[in-house]
């Protein structure tokens, strides 16, 4: 034994003994009584909302046990497309001929003043809509020829066009999106909804996450972080090429059975330190040690994309051994079909400033629209022929919208056509889970710029994703630092118009 | 002794008056005898203490007996629990130092005990009248969600003015503009009312909606002071605007039937999606009541691998997933047959299953949705789904089923959606099946998405010279 040994050995049980000093003991008694007795005087920690019940569900011994919601519910998953960087709505789905008489017109005083933008200064010019709109379906809804197989399943969605953020930037954007601040430190939507529901599948995470594009999301893994929720709840992010999860396979030389015997060591020393300080996350650990073993057979068999058929290959348009959007879509399906809750797929590319080749709106963006339209437009119905689009809820939209004039960045032109971020108006969509089909709510001025009527936020879609898997957004609240947390926090309204 | 308990819990609110009384009456006494004119009262106050402690004290009994009957909102009861006794506990130390001079100690503990006297009595008013019980006539009745509203089971048939439109207004109106509180001047609870107008005039005009001061305030922009219902309360949906200007431009007035009156494709569909909500809402579960299943049961399918909850924290009905289960065989099936009764929501993919066990499963008619894709069910074993005849939802998306196989489940009159995708059943039997199913929705998949060269074209600009 080395001196170094020694004195970790001589600092371990140092401090084990300071748990059993006597002083130790009447320090505690004295703290840990008056609080006691405070605490069961206001009638236990649940005093705060212990109306219905809904207080505080986390079950530490087991927190992913699947449970039930406030109201028998439509959707049991969701499948979240985020568009990262903002696709435009101009160029999709906000049909705006009024914006092409203006095309090339310096843009109006009255629209930049008092306004702020990310990168326009000065006096931009307005640019009209850069696609060719057709009306679609039954519904009628505009899609524009950028998506020429989207707009064959037009009817099956319901459009949000009059989406409203106050955030101009990308990471905070996307916060307000998913953890319903725009600052860091709240639970993502993933997280709230495995934490109300738990998980259908024991051998897979409640809460995946996928990405491409090349890039990471701007406010990074925070946008599915469990925040204060138990970290049990934070979102599992797989990777389509390579091993799905890092450092799931078993490392060279030890078989699973040796895994399996280190991860029960490692559980019951764990559970000691359990009996010791009854600490939750101690109990979250150990579960989670016994799902990553459940998941090392479950997850690379789900997480494999290549035993599906051809004809579904061809459906989405995947690109075998490659990671890429129309193959996450793909994983999406499988999951749900599995029984994950919340599948949340993040695809990077859509900043359109016109900055260069690959941010054009007439190039790059074009070629996002190519690769995202036909697998999107393979989920709706490869969900609606398993008979999974009425219990599963897709969300389409980007974090914030695009601006109808076409961006000057620090006043001068860009080298090809692009718009800034705009935070007044954009367009989402939602389809199956118990949402209407083929409607459109909200609408914006004659050039797309404001919102002026059927205005929603990142809020509504928050409260409307809850209300679909049977939450009152107002009652899914965990306690924390003295005060019950929503996701939604004091906002939130029910977009009860496009719910069937 | 439950009936001594029973007994003496309705004399709690009979009681509870009696130390109002009393305490207030020692504390005034209390403070009345500094002044020299009523320093006699000073006497009394020993008395009227005790008098208060004594009916302090047998109200908390009470009170105690009249709580365990439950139907109090917990915490508030809590509150007022804890309150009370503090109520009893202080003031029999009143009553302990009324006998000495009235000095700071006393004088402290006459105000403690009035705050708390106060707060208990304000939450004992609130457990037997509700929130703010107090302020119920100064504040707007705040949403109280779908259920005031009356299902509607044909709103063609169903009067604009009294089944539709009223509806509406008590809600988002009802609260400052009914029978209660009358602001403006102005009720919207009743046709003589609304016809009378507000201390401004008239609000309806029969057949000018934007003219109709009722239609107008509602469509004005929000942040216009006279916007109603003002900022901050439950605003009408754009459907309910659309129905109420509907109903004032059309003149269909007072009596008139939904089905009488003019109406464009909106209110059309507004009306049947009004029908339709409700009939929704209704059929996801039953509406009787059933027992709750065994916990003990529940925990032992759980820890077979089924992930079974209510199908809401209310309700004893249960949903199933058998998901984490990889092939799924009799041996679980058998252990749902304890919580038939309760179990309306199944999802049990690639069950391989016997005869036996699918008899087994098919004994849980409680079933609304059934989704038993990939299974080894065939058409010889299809009749017996025929048991099930509460059945919605049934997915047999995967199965070896055939066209034929599926005309069997003829009993299945309640069948919304089926999905047949990758089966035997092809396009051209379609045509029978909605002959043999006119109210179902029959998907027998098979979608494409067609391939276009510009699917893999990458777009570039054009070389710069």
């Amino acid at each position: 034994m080395s001196r170094d040994d020694r004195k970790i050995i001589r600092e371990a049980t140092h401090r084990s003994l300071e748990q059993v000093t006597r002083r130790l003991f009447f320090k505690d008694c004295f703290l840990g009584m008056g609080g006691m007795a405070l605490g069961s005087l206001l009638g236990g920690c649940n005093w705060l909302g212990a109306k219905d019940g809904t207080t505080d569900i986390f079950n530490s011994a087991n927190p992913l046990l699947a449970r039930a919601p406030h109201f028998p519910a439509k959707a049991k998953s969701v499948i979240y497309l985020h568009m990262a960087g903002a696709p435009s709505q101009l160029e999709l789905f906000d049909y705006k001929p009024d914006l092409m008489k203006l095309d090339g017109q310096d843009c109006p005083q009255s629209l930049l003043q008092g306004k702020k933008f990310a990168f326009i200064r000065g006096v931009p010019k307005m640019m009209g809509p850069q696609a060719v709109f057709k009306q679609r379906g039954q519904s009628g809804a505009w899609v524009s020829d950028h998506l020429p197989h989207f707009a064959t399943v037009a009817d099956e969605v319901s459009f949000l066009k009059a989406v409203q953020t106050d955030q101009f930037n990308h990471g905070p954007a996307q916060l307000l999106m998913h953890t319903g601040t725009p600052r860091l430190g709240r639970p993502s939507m993933g997280s709230w909804v495995t934490y109300g529901l738990g998980t259908e599948n024991n051998n897979l995470p409640g809460f995946v996450v996928l990405t491409s594009g090349g890039k990471f999301p701007d406010a990074g893994k925070s946008v599915w972080g469990s925040g204060f929720l138990p970290s049990v709840y934070q979102g599992v992010q797989c990777r389509s090429e390579g091993d799905p999860v890092l450092f799931l396979k078993d490392p060279a030389g030890m078989d699973r059975d040796l895994r399996k015997a280190s991860i029960d060591a490692i559980n019951e020393a764990n559970k000691l330190s359990y009996e010791e300080f009854k600490d939750p996350e101690i109990l979250s650990r150990i579960s989670q040690y016994e799902m990553a073993y459940r998941m090392q057979i479950s997850v690379p068999d789900v997480m494999n994309i290549n035993d599906e058929p051809d004809y579904i290959h061809q459906m989405y348009g995947t690109q075998p051994n490659k990671a890429c959007f129309a193959n996450n879509v793909l994983l999406a399906r499988k999951l749900v079909e599995k029984g994950v809750r919340f599948v949340q797929l993040f695809d990077w590319g859509w900043d359109s400033h016109g900055t260069d080749e690959n941010l054009a709106i007439d190039y790059g963006f074009i070629n996002k629209c190519r690769s995202m339209d036909k697998p999107v437009t393979a989920l709706l119905l490869d969900l609606k022929q398993r008979g999974l689009l009425g219990e599963t809820l897709v969300v389409w939209g980007g974090e914030f919208g695009r601006t109808p004039m076409q961006e000057n960045r620090d006043g001068k032109k860009n080298p090809f056509k692009g718009r800034d971020h705009h935070t007044e108006a954009f367009t989402i969509w939602m389809a199956g889970g118990g949402i209407k089909q083929g409607t459109s709510y909200g609408e914006t001025d004659e050039i797309g710029y404001a919102a002026i009527n059927g205005k929603t936020t990142a809020f509504d879609i928050q409260a409307t994703i809850l209300n679909q898997l049977g939450f009152d957004h107002e009652k899914l609240i965990y306690p924390f630092q003295g005060r019950p947390f929503r996701l939604t926090d004091v906002h939130g309204r029910v977009i009860r118009e496009i719910v069937s | 002794m439950s009936r001594l308990i029973e007994f003496i819990g309705p004399f709690h609110p009979v009681l509870v008056h009696l130390p109002i009384g009393f305490i207030l009456l020692a504390i005034l006494f209390q403070w009345l005898s500094l002044r020299e004119r009523y320093a006699g009262l000073a006497a009394a106050v020993r008395l009227t203490y005790l008098l208060g402690a004594i009916s302090a004290v047998l109200s908390c009994l009470t009170g105690l007996a009249l709580s365990s009957g439950g139907d109090y909102d917990p915490s508030t009861l809590q509150w007022h629990k804890w309150f009370g006794i503090g109520v009893a506990v202080i003031s029999l130390v009143g009553y302990w130092y009324a006998s000495k001079p009235f000095s700071l100690q006393p004088r402290l503990i006459s105000i403690a005990v009035l705050v708390l006297l106060v707060i208990t009595g304000h939450l004992g008013g609130t457990l037997t009248h509700g929130e703010g019980f107090l302020t119920k006539a100064l504040a707007v009745k705040t949403d109280s969600g779908q259920g005031t509203k009356k299902t509607i089971a044909n709103t063609q048939e169903a009067v604009v003015y009294s089944d539709i439109i009223q509806p509406i207004l008590t809600e988002k109106c009802g609260g400052c503009h009914g029978a209660i509180k009358q602001k403006g001047g102005l009720r919207l609870d009743a046709k003589d009312w609304i016809l009378k107008g507000g201390k401004n005039g008239q609000v309806f005009h029969s057949g000018d909606a934007s003219g109709s001061e009722l239609y107008r305030r509602l469509v004005l922009d929000p942040l216009e002071e006279k916007h109603m219902p003002p900022k901050g309360k439950p605003q009408p949906t754009e459907q309910e605007l659309n129905l109420i200007q509907w109903w004032i431009n059309s003149g269909a007035g007072f009596d008139k039937k939904a089905k009488d009156v003019q109406q464009t494709a909106v209110i059309a569909a507004a009306l049947q999606s009004l029908q339709h909500q409700q009939q929704a809402v209704q059929s996801l579960i039953p509406a009787e009541k059933v027992d709750a299943a065994d916990p003990a049961l529940l925990d032992r399918l759980r820890k077979a691998g089924i992930a079974i909850t209510p199908v809401a924290i209310n309700s004893n009905y249960l949903q199933a997933s058998f998901v984490s289960i990889p092939k799924p065989d009799d041996s679980l099936i058998a252990l749902l047959a304890d919580v038939r009764k309760q179990l309306i929501w199944l999802r049990l993919p690639a069950a391989t299953l016997t005869n036996e066990g699918w008899k087994k499963l098919t004994a849980n008619t409680s079933l609304i949705r059934l989704n038993i894709e990939h299974s080894n069910i065939t058409d010889a074993l299809l009749p017996m789904l025929n048991q099930l005849t509460r059945l919605q939802y049934l997915n047999l998306v995967g199965t070896k089923i055939t066209s034929t196989g599926v005309q069997q489940l003829k009993m299945l009159t309640g069948l919304k959606e089926i999905y047949l995708g990758q089966t035997m059943v092809s396009q051209q039997d379609l045509v029978a099946l909605k002959q043999a199913f006119p109210k179902t929705a029959i998907d027998i998949g098979g979608y494409q998405v067609s391939s276009l060269a510009t699917d893999t074209q990458t777009l570039h600009p054009p070389p710069k010279k």
